[in-house]
């Protein structure tokens, strides 16, 4: 199979952002907990590249640490919510129009119906708040996506005739939609879901902008924003350097994966 | 017929909602009359509120109770501080509805611009939407909020729509919301805008001489409704849970903000009733776009009759 230039972008880019985490904290060699409280509100400066917080902490490393934590969370749940969907929606597939298929619409038209946010706050809300279970909650919603789009591929693949020359020759059911279907609907299900890596980047900050991400004192880009809101007037570079990043991130994000696969692919 | 099956189907979403938020909301490892009473309170006490709570009751008898209270718009009461629920949501709703329909303004707007304007305005536009989908509405949010706070007005707000300075004030929120909606709504317009041009019919129609203006909006506008139409539905969802941010950003007393309090005070019958007021909304306008596509597009209804 020929490799897919869009698929090797967004894997590279991925690894590279993934690879980045680890670094990012060693930019700084400041703690993101140490509070000075002698220092606090200072204007961004050669010391405090972002300035400093209402508790005197150097934003400049908050910002990288939040920004690993962030990063990381997203792009695991962008695995786990792929490999979900991708799991769900073939099956669904492959059954079209069983009991199956219909429960699985069913349920994914349900997800659809609130705003993704909504949906995992509530969820979030009667769970412990912590970034595990944050990174749980949006795996669990986020495979709706990719899981339409499997779903709709296999639906076009099951009736190809290779599918049906491995039926003939005798192969189990699960054999052709693991071996046979699958690797089919893999190219655009994965390209929709690299599309959505944005959008986990801003679920997870706004999960943490409610306050059900990374829990005080350990910094999350949402929460900062959050908190930076309360001095935005007088400290503006509380709230607008952790939203700058984000802006950065996705403006990349984009720029690599996410705008010119889904046109290529008319998402 | 195929009314009654889009109905029922959406009916059988609606109950799903309400299940789902029964389960989440009565399996919580919590006590609701420990929430209530605080941590201070005897047995004999939280035994009482349990009693008057209807807690005590089997879980199917429960889930009937609420069905029926549901059914007559009575989500039950706050733990915090009594208020009816479901005026509480409504009250709220109404405002963050106000905000996403003035975006939806802007929206609408923008998208004029893209169908009326020529080539050299669309590659422009082209640009800009790659930025504005970039924009997570924090950022735009932020910067737009000093920016409001140094050179706007009318920064006073009441808290409800009462005067002509508080729809002043959604104004600029507004716009922060529309940005992403309208880059994306305005990239399927003028790529579709872009297909339909190239068609016969089109030629045809400029062949007979018809105005550039009567061209776009009769005729090219109706084959690429569907597809806008189509993403629009989708991205309201998606307008709200921006629309949760940006309150929170320009501290409009709305549904986020009511989201944030009822989150941090563990007040789960506001959170049920925020999910589920929510719920019946979009899968109503879902409902409604559903009917909606074979009216516009005939062609839709055949497709379906003929499978």
């Amino acid at each position: 199979m020929r490799p897919n230039r869009h698929i090797t972008n967004g894997i590279l880019f991925l690894a590279v952002l993934f690879a980045f985490t680890f670094l990012t904290p060693m930019l700084s060699s400041q703690n993101p907990l140490d509070i000075q409280l002698k220092q606090n509100f200072q204007n961004p400066s050669v010391e405090h590249p972002f300035g400093t917080d209402e508790l005197g902490r150097d934003v400049f490393t908050r910002v990288l640490y939040g920004f690993s934590t962030t990063i990381r969370v997203s792009i695991l749940a962008l695995c786990a919510s792929f490999v979900i969907g991708i799991t769900l929606g073939s099956i669904a597939g492959f059954f079209y129009g069983s009991l199956i298929d219909m429960t699985f619409n069913w349920h994914v038209s349900l997800i659809f119906c609130l705003p993704f946010l909504l949906l995992m706050a509530s969820i979030m809300s009667i769970l412990t708040p912590n970034i595990v279970n944050a990174y749980i909650v949006l795996a669990c919603v986020m495979w709706v996506g990719p899981a339409r789009i499997a779903r709709a591929e296999v639906i076009r693949t099951r009736m190809l005739e290779h599918v049906l020359a491995s039926r003939a020759m005798g192969n189990p059911e699960w054999r052709i939609l693991f071996r046979d279907i699958m690797p089919a609907t893999l190219e655009s299900s994965f390209i929709f879901a690299l599309s959505y890596f944005p959008e986990i980047i801003g679920l997870e900050a706004g999960l943490s902008f409610l306050g059900l991400g990374v829990q005080p004192p350990d910094p999350g880009l949402g929460k900062m924003i959050f908190d930076g809101l309360n001095y935005i007037y007088s400290a503006w570079w509380l709230a607008f350097c952790p939203a700058m990043v984000l802006f950065v991130i996705i403006l990349l994000t984009n720029l690599f994966i996410g705008y010119r696969g889904k046109r290529a692919y008319g998402f | 017929m195929r009314f009654i099956h889009t109905f029922i189907y959406y009916l059988s979403l609606q109950i799903g909602i309400m299940l789902f938020t029964f389960v989440l909301f009565h399996i919580i490892p919590t006590d609701p009359a420990r929430i209530i009473l605080g941590p201070y309170a005897d047995e004999t006490q939280v035994e009482s509120a349990r009693k008057e709570l209807g807690l005590d009751k089997p879980l199917l008898v429960q889930f009937a109770d609420y069905l029926y209270g549901v059914s007559r718009f009575d989500f039950g009461k706050s733990y915090t501080d009594n208020r009816p629920v479901y005026q509480e949501v409504c009250a709220k709703f109404k405002l963050s509805l106000f905000l996403v329909f003035l975006s939806l303004l802007f929206v609408l707007l923008y998208c004029f611009v893209v169908i009326a304007g020529d080539r050299r305005i669309n590659s422009l536009l082209k640009l800009l939407n790659f930025f504005f989908v970039s924009m997570p509405t924090f950022f735009s949010g932020t910067i737009i909020a000093v920016l409001v706070f140094l050179y706007y007005p009318f920064t006073a707000f009441s808290g409800e729509l009462e005067s002509m300075y508080d729809y002043l004030y959604m104004v600029p929120p507004a716009f922060v919301l529309a940005l992403y909606p309208m880059a994306i709504l305005a990239r399927i317009l003028s790529q579709q805008i872009e297909s339909i041009s190239e068609s016969p019919y089109i030629k045809y129609v400029r062949v007979n001489g018809l105005s550039e203006w009567q061209i776009r909006f009769r005729h090219i506008l109706k084959n690429a409704m569907i597809p806008f139409l189509a993403a629009f539905s989708n991205q309201l969802p998606m307008l709200f849970t921006g629309a949760f941010i940006v309150e929170i950003i320009f501290s409009i007393p709305a549904i986020g903000s009511l989201l944030v309090t009822s989150i941090l005070q563990k007040d789960f019958p506001m959170l049920q009733g925020i999910v589920i007021v929510n719920g019946v909304f979009f899968i109503l306008i879902n409902f409604v776009f559903e009917i909606l596509y074979p009216l516009i597009d005939p062609r839709i209804n055949s497709a379906n009759a003929s499978k």
